[in-house]
């Protein structure tokens, strides 16, 4: 449960950081989503077993929501989405024996 | 087996959840939006500050070559402009005079709201600021900096805080002209969701436009005071097929650099 409350917390903040300080350093007059890039590297290298990398896409797409201008559930869905992409493409087509053994 | 069937009912439950609550979210996303930007906005706004002066410091880190190159390029632009205030100087003491002897009263003021960033969206050309109905600000007032450059209008208010529509928002368009008392250029400009350009369309084909000219607002869309200005034509494209023609706009409008922003809630 504790973990839940500290990725929300994480989250939150994340979302923060990028929205008002990240926004600044736009390259060719866009700024890249760490958010997302961070929802993407966890689910990437979260256990295969482990399906937190859900919770994680989902608090932070809804974030993502509530601090931009589209309707609720946009980012929510997307990032949804691409965990559940990057899982089944890491479950069925990628063997990697260092995160096999641990 | 079991184990499967319960993991399966649990993820449809989890999904039907989900949609539930992003359902009803919508439905008070204004209040969502606003508890979240009010617990928000006293960290934010140190962020914002912070964003600011560090994009500042590294930007002038990387471009310590072009400093040199730079300095010389505005002194020549300021000496051209002081050659134009001079020049404009006297046409305003001319223009007072007949205005006076007709009795025309100017009407280029505006009431202002003065207001801060505070948030950017990532994905869309939109901002937050820290003033809303409250302060008196309502839908589709125009947004400027301290030097009446535009950056946007209001599309959408909360009771503190009010999001801005970007001149270089995809959604964003706007009647505007050419700056220039020999060129009566109308056409209209359209956000291309690039924060440095927007695309200034629909100017008929005859007409002479070049690169470097000024364009600001025409006044014709009704929300915008006219004059306000809205970036320099960088690039010009003529097509023999289409009526119109297009030219690429470098806006004015750095969103790093806007410390202060002006709500302009009415003309005086």
């Amino acid at each position: 449960m504790i973990k839940f409350i500290l990725i929300t917390i994480f989250f939150y903040f994340l979302t923060l950081f990028q929205t008002s300080f990240l926004v600044h350093f736009a390259v060719f007059g866009r700024t890249l989503n760490f958010v997302a890039f961070a929802v993407i590297l966890w689910n990437i290298f979260e256990r295969k077993e482990n399906s937190r990398g859900f919770y994680v896409a989902g608090m932070a797409g809804l974030f993502l929501d509530i601090f931009s201008t589209g309707f609720i559930g946009a980012n929510f869905a997307t990032l949804i989405i691409v965990s559940a992409l990057i899982k089944f493409l890491l479950k069925r087509y990628v063997k990697i024996p260092f995160f096999e053994e641990s | 087996m079991l184990n499967t069937k319960h993991k399966n009912r649990n993820k449809i439950i989890f999904v039907i959840l989900a949609i539930l609550i992003i359902t009803f979210s919508n439905f008070v996303q204004k209040q969502i939006r606003e508890f979240f930007y009010f617990i928000s906005s006293p960290i934010q706004k140190p962020l914002w500050r912070a964003g600011d002066r560090a994009s500042d410091f590294l930007w002038s880190f990387f471009n310590t070559k072009n400093l040199k190159q730079e300095k010389e390029r505005l002194e020549n632009e300021n000496q051209n402009l002081i050659f134009k205030i001079s020049a404009l100087q006297e046409i305003k003491k001319e223009n007072e005079t007949l205005r006076q002897a007709l009795g025309i009263k100017l009407q280029e003021n505006f009431n202002l709201e003065i207001s801060q960033i505070i948030n950017k969206d990532v994905s869309a050309g939109f901002i937050l600021i820290d003033k809303g109905l409250l302060s008196g600000i309502s839908k589709d007032m125009p947004i400027i900096t301290g030097q009446n450059v535009l950056i946007g209008k209001i599309s959408q208010v909360y009771d503190n805080f009010s999001e801005v529509m970007l001149v270089s928002n995809h959604k964003s368009v706007f009647d505007a002209k050419i700056s220039s008392p020999d060129n009566d250029v109308t056409g209209i400009i359209r956000g291309q969701g690039s924060y440095s350009y927007a695309l200034y369309d629909l100017i008929p084909r005859g007409t002479e436009i070049s690169t470097g000219e000024t364009i600001i607002t025409s006044g014709l869309g009704g929300f915008l005071p006219k004059g306000l200005i809205i970036g320099k034509i960088k690039e010009v494209r003529k097509s023999d097929v289409d009526p119109f023609q297009q030219a690429k706009v470098e806006l004015f409008f750095n969103i790093s650099s806007a410390d202060n922003i002006f709500v302009i809630k009415s003309l005086k």
